[in-house]
């Protein structure tokens, strides 16, 4: 019979099961785990900080709200990421009510190769790369943040947001443009300054 | 599907998770406290659910009360005090009765001494002043209501015909000898001479002279005297009621019993009843949705508040002792309710205001279901005995059941308050309304609803005991 809790959750699985009999110090414990990954999350999600920080505390309070649901303890990495992801997705559907959406899907001026990309994204401070992409609207930057970054199929991405696949195909290639004739820009911008 | 642009799709990827595998940030420090203050107002207990367990706080309390207040009125000292005090203030007969013979026990048993002029003074003395009631004096008035084993004999052989009239004498004079070994009087008058005698008649209001027959010789009586005397006559002496000139009879047979009510409730504390009680109820319930980022829920309807569509029926047998009921219990009410699922398509509005309005469209849905339920409950039972809710019931209860089709176990708290009639001395009739409430929340299988369902409705039921 042991009087003191022990100091360490030995396993990611012990965590998640203190968590799951929703024992406090295990979800601060959780907290202080997740919360710089996931506050990046929401950072590349959301348009602004104000907003960053609204879906990072929906998204930790349905993390532990619905954690007695995980059967798989092991994969709580990916749940949790999921979870941010689609309150993301809806704290948009919630607020974006129409866009206008008229961005052409040529790229404009000089076409550079591909690794120029590549090269600027490489180059270009994080704040300014954070900037490029929450300027995007709102359709476009969701489907490229899960289909660039978060690595979810079309497939995937059309059934979380309840559209065809089509669409966020379609979406996907405005947003890219758009993202590319931004950094494009700031290419340029770049290579002037250096 | 392969694209032209997969090539720069793949720089873009690599490059952006370059910049974000690694990419974190740090949160508001204050968002901690906002989010775990938010998971525990989640937690709390809502309005409606305080609301019921202070509800129950207060059956219990009441319960408890009217618990306590039945076993305090069901206790012999107590219910001795309670009835003969205020009586003995006003002095009536039963109370002089009972503590002028306690008086006289007292003297006799002291010394045996003579019934004299002083007795009877005090007697008279202690007739007038408030009385005390003793345990001794309790017995004496407990043994003079009893009827005596011999009277009873009697009784008997009288229906059959058998008996004597010697016997009869016999057994009339035996089935008042409690009387007499309790009270000590008859014969102590008879040898305190002849002057004390007719005094004491005259007080106790006996203005003949009765002699008692003690032989068969004094019965046949041989002289003249006696032929002259109605005692002589047997026909008149089998036929007369015995009389005891020396003991105040009229004073002694105060009838101290309650009114007899049209059917007298049976001592049945510690026996068995069978039950059967039927409930008809409406049904609430408190709808919680788990989200789901997939689908979006609007536009929900329900049902009016008291509907057919949401009427419940609850049946339950069992059997009680004590005041505590076991039961088993079936019951079955009705989910119903329209919403919608949104979908992507939004249909603009211009309204009074000449605002445009945004409208999302939804796909309608109505949603019908039957929850069954079979279960044990165990009841408390309380009915009031006396005071102004007398008869009124009270029942404070929890049961176990299980939902017969999704397969899923509830907990529920029910109350139930109403009145008790009695229809025989074995059958009574329960009547009043009822309310229960799931302490658990039952899921829908067919969507990510839950609803944790509270019901209020009329209970009638009845009561039946098997023995006497």
């Amino acid at each position: 019979m042991s009087f003191f809790r022990p100091n360490k959750y030995k396993t990611l699985t012990d965590l998640v099961h203190a968590c799951q009999k929703q024992d406090a110090r295990a979800q601060t414990v959780l907290y202080e785990r997740y919360k710089t990954k996931l506050a990046g999350v929401c950072a590349r999600y959301a348009r602004t900080d104000a907003e960053a920080e609204d879906i990072f505390q929906d998204s930790l309070v349905k993390v532990f709200r619905f954690i007695q649901e995980l059967k798989e303890p092991e994969s709580v990495d990916s749940w949790v990421k999921s979870v941010v992801v689609r309150t993301a997705i809806n704290y948009y559907n919630r607020t974006t009510k129409t866009e206008a959406l008229s961005v052409s899907l040529d790229l404009l001026g000089n076409d550079p190769e591909n690794d120029d990309y590549g090269r600027i994204i490489d180059q270009i401070d994080m704040a300014v790369l954070m900037e490029v992409i929450n300027q995007l609207p709102d359709g476009y930057r969701i489907v490229i943040n899960m289909h660039l970054i978060d690595d979810y199929t079309h497939v995937e991405i059309a059934k979380m947001l309840s559209i065809a696949e089509s669409t966020s195909r379609s979406q996907y290639m405005r947003g890219r443009n758009l993202l590319l004739m931004k950094l494009q820009e700031l290419g340029i911008t770049q290579n002037e300054i250096y | 599907m392969k694209s032209t642009d997969e090539p720069i799709d793949e720089v873009l990827r690599k490059a952006l998770k370059r910049k974000f595998d690694t990419f974190e940030k740090e949160p508001d420090p204050s968002l901690i406290q906002s989010i775990f203050h938010t998971l525990k107002v989640g937690q709390s207990p809502g309005i409606a659910q305080q609301f019921i367990q202070l509800s129950l706080l207060f059956a219990i309390i009441v319960t408890a009360t009217l618990m306590f207040l039945s076993s305090w009125e069901e206790d012999p000292k107590n219910t001795l005090a309670g009835l003969v005090t205020p009586k003995t203030e006003k002095g009536t007969s039963l109370h002089k009765g009972i503590v002028k013979h306690d008086k006289s026990l007292e003297g006799e048993l002291k010394g045996r001494k003579v019934y004299s002029d002083e007795n009877r003074k005090d007697e008279k003395l202690t007739r007038e002043q408030p009385v005390e009631i003793t345990q001794e004096s309790v017995r004496l008035s407990e043994k003079l209501k009893r009827p005596t084993v011999a009277a009873n004999k009697l009784l008997r052989k009288s229906e059959k015909g058998l008996v004597t009239k010697t016997e009869r004498f016999k057994d009339d004079t035996e089935s008042q000898s409690d009387v007499y070994d309790a009270q000590k009087l008859s014969v102590l008058p008879v040898f305190a001479g002849e002057k004390n005698r007719t005094d004491y008649r005259k007080e106790i209001g006996v203005e003949q002279e009765t002699t008692f027959p003690t032989q068969a010789s004094d019965v046949a009586g041989n002289d003249g005297q006696n032929k002259a005397s109605p005692i002589n006559n047997l026909e008149l002496l089998d036929n007369r009621q015995p009389v005891f000139s020396s003991f105040p009879r009229k004073e002694m047979v105060v009838n101290t019993t309650p009114p007899v009510e049209a059917f007298p409730a049976v001592k049945d504390r510690n026996q068995w009843r069978f039950l059967a009680t039927a409930a008809s109820m409406n049904t609430f319930q408190l709808l919680t949705i788990i989200p789901d980022p997939k689908i979006r829920y609007q536009n929900f309807r329900f049902p009016d508040r008291i509907s057919v569509s949401s009427l419940g029926h609850k049946f339950n047998v069992g059997v009680e002792k004590n005041g505590f009921q076991f039961l088993l219990n079936y019951g079955q009410f009705k989910q119903s309710l329209i919403y919608e699922i949104a979908t992507d398509e939004f249909l603009v509005e211009h309204d009074e205001t000449s605002d445009y309005k945004l409208i999302r469209k939804g796909t309608p849905v109505e949603k019908k279901s039957t929850f069954r339920l079979l279960g044990l409950g165990v009841k408390k039972h309380v009915v009031a005995k006396n005071g102004p809710f007398k008869n009124y019931y009270l029942d404070l209860g929890t049961e176990v059941s299980r939902e017969l089709s999704t397969r899923q176990n509830a907990v529920w708290g029910n109350f139930g308050i109403g009145k008790q009639i009695t229809v025989s001395r074995k059958t009574s009739l329960v009547i009043g309304p009822y309310f229960e409430y799931s302490f658990v929340k039952l899921k829908n299988t067919e969507n990510r609803f839950q609803i944790q369902p509270y019901q209020i409705g009329l209970s009638v039921g009845l009561r039946y005991l098997q023995k006497q």
